[in-house]
């Protein structure tokens, strides 16, 4: 068995003005992938690509067991969708449609108790009896019955509380050390995307910016008199950067740039030194620490290891100052 | 006023009674209709759902055309259908003029495009994530078409008892085709015209009750199909 489930060339994808581009992307057999990014950056339309609803304008697109199987990727939409008709019928709609007949109500029932439904109470309710949670947890167990190979969930936590968003969680989780599934999952929040998934890869503007927690400064770049671009964060600090080359629109910080102090610090060569306050700090699977902090109104991820946290004494609500240099700043 | 007042009196005595000339004008009436309808939705049903699913070059001016004929008059379809089925007409032969067979033609022709417009708005209204989730689901074609008809069961169901209330109520076609001839191709709306220019108002009342109650009744099924949707 190949150890890519896709393997994605010079993909490139759009709607109007709109164009999403992929140089390469594999996504390895039985892993969960996250796809970060905001509105409009292009996940969805990559998920759509991934789930063969659309294919690409140009590029390769391959997935690997030898062409695109109808039953091994399936895909949970933004906002839950389900069909006017009961629980029951929504869940069993893809088992009937593989031609499946037997044992229906057990898979079914197994299926909504993985997302935490009693079947007993939910397997006859009709859709509009439904809470938003509890369609969004219908409309999964729907794809969790198919144990398929690919499970794509785009936006699934966007509009559900945290009660559901752990369920949820724990069904994708699931999927994948039971039937290793291959997850690929797009969110807005970082720090729920980082829980379920191995990998991340940010998207901006259709392009796909580097993996894991860069900082994307989508922000109004202006030349300055001296080689320096700057840009102007909601509160009103500026940070600088080194220039773009012609054709990269993007400016991406890498975590690892960052440095954290406690103290303002004086006399350093870093162009960018900005007061914030810490909001997160999470343990990533590698073993470093995630530390958010909030500059002027934007949001910046900072990896620090944990004897730097111990050091500093640093915890939610500290005050910080971020250091970097504009040439950090890459432009993409 | 007491002609009107008697008129009510003796409509309930010849419903209730069972009057024979009365019943057999109901009866082919809805015999005709329900004939009309079942035609019109075999073809209408696959041409809507043709049109609201699929884009397709031409679309638009076809729908157009679709909608201008929801407001055909009766007398027109009437006309053109016994132009065509008269001895003289291209399908003379077939005896279809004064001919119960002849009106369901005309009631096809007339309800087909409330059929055909009325799924294919059902169709197009449908939530534009349905595909989709059923592509997504692992749906092959043909249950993809079956799924996105049962999803707009409702308004399918609309535009079929909105079609229904039209043909129980026109007049044109059900005289001209028909001729109105008692026992035979009688319908609730000629015998209420031949009546009432007979000045026999009981029986033209009795008449226009059942057909207000059947009205009532489809405009009941409508709104419920509506609220449904």
């Amino acid at each position: 068995m190949k150890k890519y489930i896709y393997e994605l060339d010079n993909v490139e994808h759009g709607y109007g003005k709109f164009r999403l581009l992929v140089p390469e992307l594999k996504i390895v057999r039985g892993t969960s992938l996250g796809l970060a990014g905001p509105n409009g950056c292009g996940k969805s339309t990559l998920m759509r690509l991934l789930a063969g609803l659309e294919e690409p304008a140009s590029g390769r697109l391959l997935y690997l067991p030898e062409g695109r199987k109808r039953h091994s990727v399936t895909m949970l939409q933004q906002d839950a969708f389900l069909l006017k008709r009961k629980v029951y019928d929504n869940v069993v709609y893809g088992l009937r449609a593989r031609g499946e007949k037997f044992n229906l109500k057990e898979f079914v029932a197994e299926a909504l108790s993985m997302v935490n439904l009693d079947p007993e109470k939910f397997m006859g309710r009709k859709w509009h009896q439904l809470s938003g949670g509890e369609a969004q947890r219908v409309a999964l167990a729907a794809r969790i019955i198919l144990k398929p190979e690919v499970l794509l969930l785009d936006e699934p936590v966007a509009n559900v509380d945290e009660e559901s968003s752990r369920i949820i969680s724990e069904a994708i989780r699931t999927m994948k050390s039971r039937h290793n599934t291959t997850v690929v999952v797009s969110s807005h929040d970082l720090t729920w995307l980082a829980s379920v998934t191995e990998n991340i890869i940010k998207l901006s503007n259709g392009k796909i910016l580097g993996s894991g927690n860069s900082n994307i400064l989508d922000l109004r770049w202006i030349k300055g008199r001296d080689l320096l671009w700057h840009a102007t964060l909601p509160g009103g600090a500026t940070i600088f950067s080194s220039g773009p080359r012609s054709g990269e629109t993007v400016a991406v910080l890498h975590p690892d740039d960052i440095i954290l102090s406690r103290k303002k610090p004086a006399g350093t060569s870093a162009q960018n030194c900005l007061e914030g306050v810490v909001k997160l700090m999470v343990t990533e699977n590698s073993g470093v620490i995630r530390v958010e902090a909030e500059v002027s109104g934007k949001i910046f991820n900072i990896h620090i290891t944990k004897a730097s946290a111990s050091r500093m004494q640093l915890y939610p609500g500290s005050k910080a100052y971020l250091l970097f240099k504009a040439t950090s700043i890459v432009w993409q | 006023m007491d002609y009107l007042y008697e008129g009510f009196l003796n409509a309930f005595v010849l419903l209730f009674n069972g009057h024979d000339e009365t019943w057999d004008a109901i009866y082919t009436t809805v015999r005709v209709s329900s004939l009309s309808i079942f035609f019109s939705l075999l073809v209408g049903l696959p041409l809507g759902f043709f049109m609201g699913h699929y884009d397709f070059p031409g679309k638009r001016h076809m729908r157009a055309v679709v909608d201008t004929l929801l407001a055909l008059p009766t007398v027109v379809v009437g006309l053109l259908v016994y132009a065509f089925i008269t001895r003289r007409g291209p399908f003379g032969d077939m005896g279809l003029l004064f001919n119960v067979s002849g009106i369901v033609v005309g009631q096809f022709i007339l309800v087909i495009p409330i059929v055909i417009s009325l799924t294919a708005t059902g169709i197009e209204s449908l939530d534009e994530r349905l595909r989709p989730t059923l592509i997504t689901l692992g749906a092959g074609k043909n249950r993809i078409i079956v799924s996105t008809l049962y999803e707009a069961r409702f308004a399918i169901m609309t535009a079929a008892v909105t079609a229904y209330g039209r043909a129980i109520s026109e007049v044109g076609v059900s005289m001209m085709v028909g001729g109105n001839i008692k026992w035979h191709t009688r319908t609730i709306t000629t015998a209420i015209t031949l009546e009432t220019g007979k000045g026999e108002f009981a029986m033209g009342i009795a008449l226009g009750i059942v057909l207000l109650l059947l009205g009532f009744t489809v405009n009941w099924l409508l709104i419920f199909f509506r609220k449904r949707a």
